[in-house]
């Protein structure tokens, strides 16, 4: 397949992913405004951090101080160590202002999308990652400003868009699970997450369950 | 510490988080971690689904949710795991939920 092919198949599947990014930006933007930031600040972090999860985080923790906002930020960042190594696989050698760009970006649904095409037999996944990025990016940082600005209420769940986002990660997981190693690790991610959600801090819940989840599976057998 | 130095700190952990193994132009890595790196998008993805599904606000919760992720498998067994099967039959399910309860 020509790289071209793989920029258009990324802006095609990023696509698929604006309607609950433009939403949540937009209600991130009003949350941290309300919280104290100035409408620049809540665009300025928009384009800074590019982690709703963090910024989310953030806007409720910043009456608790900076030093609790930061061990957050760095609980919630973990996950991004092993989502990068298994990136650098998937892109292959690379120049270092792309990899520092498909970095600056990696974000959960720009990784599952490219992983998932690569999953696929995508040729270029570098170039596909790179046009979901532009898609997610400029619609985060674009939702954000418009919250923030316009203050505009939105309630997610008054129409549902909370589930989009578990529903998504759910079909990003889907097409990954192939075999019988697979699917017990998919198991123990949800028992893991369960016990997590009980007994860890919030920051530390997802990470620490698929760490566990995926180090116990790749003891297994294919 | 102000609002602008706590977006920059910010900014700072989480890029390099994420520039950890993106930093040399070969990947880094012997064989023997493939295995987990092949999982690692599983768990965590599916991690992300059963957090949203089942404690939707934080805690654990029986809720509308659940129907979503019930719905959202059952979309992606019917469409052969297509990430818009998967999305619109837990979206449908959700509704429906929401419609009788």
């Amino acid at each position: 397949m020509p790289a071209i092919s793989s920029f258009r198949r990324g802006l095609r599947d990023g696509l698929v992913l604006t309607i609950p990014i433009l939403a949540f930006g937009a209600v991130f933007g009003v949350v941290v405004v309300q919280a104290g930031f100035s409408s620049w600040l809540a665009v300025l972090s928009s384009v800074v951090i590019l982690s709703g999860s963090a910024q989310f985080a953030m806007a409720g923790l910043l009456p608790a101080g900076p030093g609790a906002v930061l061990v957050s930020a760095a609980g919630l960042a973990l996950r991004h160590v092993p989502m990068s190594a298994s990136l650098s696989r998937a892109i292959g050698s690379q120049p270092w202002w792309r990899r520092m760009w498909l970095a600056w970006v990696l974000v959960d649904e720009s990784y599952g999308l490219t992983m998932r095409a690569w999953g696929q037999g995508e040729t270029d996944p570098a170039r596909y990652k790179t046009a979901v990025d532009i898609v997610l990016y400029s619609s985060w940082v674009s939702s954000t400003a418009l919250g923030a600005f316009l203050g505009t209420r939105l309630d997610p769940e008054r129409y549902g868009l909370e589930v989009l986002f578990p529903l998504m990660f759910l079909g990003l997981a889907a097409p990954l699970v192939r075999n019988r190693r697979d699917w017990i690790t998919a198991g123990l991610a949800v028992v893991t997450t369960v016990i997590a959600v009980a007994l860890l801090p919030p920051a530390w819940r997802v990470t620490g369950a698929a760490l566990v989840a995926s180090l116990i599976g790749s003891r297994l057998r294919e | 510490m102000s609002d602008l130095a706590l977006i920059l700190a910010m900014g700072a952990i989480t890029f390099a988080s994420r520039v950890s193994f993106m930093w040399r132009k070969v990947p880094i890595g012997s064989g023997d971690d493939r295995p987990f790196l092949h999982l690692f998008p599983v768990a965590l993805f599916i991690s992300l689904a059963t957090a949203g599904v089942l404690a939707p606000t934080g805690e654990l919760a029986i809720s509308s949710a659940v129907a979503a992720g019930v719905g959202g498998l059952v979309g992606a067994a019917v469409t052969r795991r297509s990430l818009l099967g998967t999305v619109v039959g837990g979206a449908v399910a959700y509704w429906l939920t929401r419609l009788v309860i």
